[in-house]
């Protein structure tokens, strides 16, 4: 598997949607990615420049992709944060609400996949909260202390400056240990990367399988 | 609105369309280099008429193209041979406008249907009516001249203060007004001084900023073309002049390459607005996408760039 920016030669795709930005959510799908065998299954990401957190917002796009753009195979991704109480029940909610009708709901570790119709279109939304509490450092975290063995502080993370200060330990601390996310993440072996990573791995795995 | 569609046959780079254009009263041009949006630009500035002096150069519609290109009307031919033929959509009426090497001319397919009876208060000012601005630094000097010519209507109108005002939001400095010395100039007020600093001098994004805009407000188009709409515009600027734009009663036809003029339209939503998506095939056929605002507020609520994917699904 792969994750590409562009669709020449790929027949089978699923594009990622984000309810929070890109970085670092889109150097950990793409090296992880590259953990799972063969290259004939792509992950198609398409990233804006600019950040946002839209959070379930990022949904609404979801019935054009089908119409308009022909594809009904969607990876979404979104900080625990985003989510009240129960991500499952916000998730369904939120496309019912906007009129997408929900067939079926399959649990897949912590994340989960949600099969619908948005008009006379399937669509297959494999959703991943990350995180899975807050957002996608608390994984981030994991694997720095694994590799570098520093502890990083996530006491804090609920309030919005502790989680900058999360973020600045990260980056401080692998900047002083002279490595990079993508060099963790490819210098992990697969076992310890599906406990780091749990729901993120669940659905490249299952996208694998997958005929 | 003034001009609702465009087809193109063998004009600059494009050999047809798969379909004609359909513009809106905003209408975005998107799409990878060399995948058309100057050329459909540029045969929308022919318009009223190729014959038509052209407002800020004061050459011929279709010697400003010429100019344009540096070179002669065969440069507008598709593979600079044969002829070009446009035909717009305006109000209920078609119009062709015909391009061969030794003469151009428009006709109308209905009959009685002339430029003169669809825009009838603007009978006398056929070369204001459609104002084209390329992406070429000799326009900025050209607009300087035509400025210098509306220096009365503009104080008169007191749109040398809101233009000064208008910048004044737009960079740190502050300006009390424009003044027509040689060139034009801004009255910077400093807290115990005033100065008078070149308008050129502020930039190239300033300059063209203003003096578009001072043209804009005083001739009241009813199409403005503004190829790389954000060349040399802070992010700021764009959304400012987006807001502006927003509030005028004229159509807009715009291309660029910028997120930003994207991220700012979803912001500030103009009505009647669209998003066109050119590419161009190899072998030249022009084909597109239309996104709604809605469509691309929701594509960038899903931090999708929508300029990537459409390209990256071949669209």
């Amino acid at each position: 598997m792969r994750l590409v920016d562009t669709l020449r030669g790929i027949e089978s795709y699923y594009l990622v949607i984000s309810g929070n930005g890109t970085f670092p959510e889109k150097v950990i799908l793409k090296t992880l990615s590259k953990k799972y065998n063969g290259h004939e299954k792509a992950i198609f990401y398409i990233s804006t420049p600019i950040k946002k957190q839209t959070g379930l917002d990022a949904l609404n796009a979801i019935p054009l992709y089908p119409k308009k753009f022909l594809i009904n195979s969607i990876i979404f991704i979104v900080d625990g944060e985003h989510i009240q109480e129960d991500s499952k029940n916000e998730i369904i909610e939120h496309l019912k609400s906007k009129g997408i009708e929900i067939k079926e709901v399959l649990p897949l570790q912590g994340a989960f996949i949600i099969k619908c119709k948005s008009g006379p279109y399937d669509v297959i939304v494999y959703c991943i909260i990350l995180g899975p509490e807050v957002f996608i450092e608390e994984e981030v975290a994991r694997l720095v202390e694994f590799h570098l063995h520093v502890e990083i502080d996530l006491s804090q993370k609920t309030e919005s400056v502790g989680r900058k200060s999360i973020k600045s330990q990260i980056k401080d601390v692998l900047r002083e240990g002279g490595k990079t996310i993508e060099e963790l993440v490819l210098n992990t072996g697969k076992n310890k990367l599906e406990q780091i990573f749990p729901d993120i791995c669940a659905v490249l795995k299952k996208i694998e399988e997958e005929q | 609105m003034f001009v609702r569609s465009l087809d193109i046959t063998e004009f600059r780079g494009i050999k047809n369309c798969i379909k004609p254009l359909i513009f809106s009263n905003f209408t975005i041009l998107i799409g990878k280099n060399n995948a058309g949006k100057s050329s459909v630009l540029e045969a929308l500035s022919l318009l009223p008429d190729p014959g038509v002096e052209d407002y800020i150069t004061r050459e011929s519609k279709i010697r400003n193209l010429e100019s344009l290109h540096q070179g002669s009307v065969k440069d507008l031919f598709y593979l600079y041979a044969g002829s070009s033929n446009l035909e717009y959509g305006i109000d209920s009426s078609t119009a062709i406008i015909e391009i061969t090497d030794r003469k151009q001319h428009i006709s109308w397919k209905s009959p009685n249907a002339s430029i003169n009876r669809i825009v009838a208060s603007n009978r006398d000012k056929k070369s204001e009516l459609v104002l084209f601005f390329p992406f070429n630094t000799s326009i900025i000097r050209d607009i300087e001249h035509r400025m210098k010519t509306l220096k009365e209507l503009i104080m008169k109108k007191g749109y040398h203060i809101e233009l000064a005002n208008f910048l004044n939001k737009c960079v740190n400095d502050v300006y009390s007004e424009l003044v027509f010395l040689e060139p034009i100039s801004l009255r910077k007020i400093y807290p115990d001084n005033k100065v008078y600093l070149k308008l050129k001098d502020l930039g190239t994004g300033a300059e063209r900023l203003i003096k578009i805009m001072a043209l804009l407000e005083v001739l009241d188009p009813r199409l403005i073309i503004i190829d790389d709409f954000e060349a040399g515009f802070h992010p700021t600027m764009v959304k400012l002049f987006l807001k502006w734009l927003k509030k005028k009663k004229f159509q807009t036809i715009i291309s660029t390459h910028s997120i930003d003029v994207l991220y700012h339209l979803a912001d500030i939503k103009p009505s009647d607005t669209t998003i066109i998506q050119l590419n161009k095939s190899n072998e030249d056929i022009l084909s597109y996408e239309v996104l709604t605002l809605e469509e691309l507020e929701d594509i960038l609520d899903a931090n999708t760039d929508p300029r990537l994917l459409l390209e990256a699904l071949g669209l």
